[in-house]
């Protein structure tokens, strides 16, 4: 991290909560439902540290898809 | 691009293709003007047109641009370090001398160092963004004034998912 931190997947989660929130509060409720925010949340969980990694960022995606 | 192991790709890149009488494609720097921010707008033109002269002078024959107002500032940075001719096929860069270990040469990315630039706290909310933006169906998508695609992501999330598991600082 910048401030010399350790990088751990908790601190990760917790910066795609806080990115989560701002985003939500800066666009508004109605906007934040109708957006994709929430399964782009989920989808950045699996590919960026989750178990081993995925091929490609965007075969976990497709299924998200479909 | 000036690190060692891109420099030494985009070295090989165009001798490899000239060798075999093809044009060589440079690549895309991800800096894009903001029609209501001069000052954003300016800083890329400045950094697309040092990349595209870096290009033509390693002897890149075209480029490839995020947005089409760059495509002025391209060609300019190209003609100029081509000198005008339409392609640099004759430049054959002998001179280039570049192994497979050269294009491994990923010290910096040893577990526990983290390379200078961007850590998770910057490229995270891209990633999300991006990820937003691909679901909704555009591939390509303006994320604070820097054209974000599936391979900015790509990067992004393998350098998490391997600073979360080589223990990094």
């Amino acid at each position: 991290m910048t401030d010399g931190r350790e990088v751990t997947p908790e601190l990760v989660r917790r910066i795609a909560d806080e990115e989560i929130a701002a985003l939500r509060s800066s666009m508004g409720e109605e906007a934040f439902r109708g957006s994709h925010l929430l399964d782009a949340r989920s989808l950045f969980e699996r590919v960026a540290w989750n178990g081993r990694s995925s091929e490609f960022l965007t075969l976990p995606a497709y299924t998200t898809l479909s | 691009m000036t690190t060692p192991f891109m420099r030494a790709y985009t070295e090989l890149l165009v001798a490899t293709c000239h060798r075999r009488g093809a044009m060589a494609i440079g690549g895309m720097a991800a800096f894009i003007p903001n029609r209501r921010d001069p000052e954003v707008t300016e800083a890329a033109l400045a950094k697309v047109r040092e990349d595209k002269l870096r290009e033509a002078a390693d002897g890149f024959d075209g480029t490839w641009v995020a947005h089409p107002d760059l495509v002025g500032v391209a060609t300019e940075g190209l003609r100029r370090g081509a000198r005008t001719r339409s392609n640099q096929l004759e430049r054959t860069r002998e001179d280039v001398d570049v192994h497979p270990e050269d294009l491994l040469h990923l010290k910096a990315y040893l577990p526990g160092r983290r390379q200078r630039g961007r850590a998770p706290d910057q490229t995270s909310p891209s990633v999300i963004q991006y990820l937003e933006s691909w679901l909704r169906g555009t591939g390509a998508a303006a994320i604070a004034n820097l054209m974000e695609d599936a391979a900015t992501s790509e990067i992004s999330r393998a350098q998490i998912w391997q600073w979360c598991h080589h223990h990094t600082r």
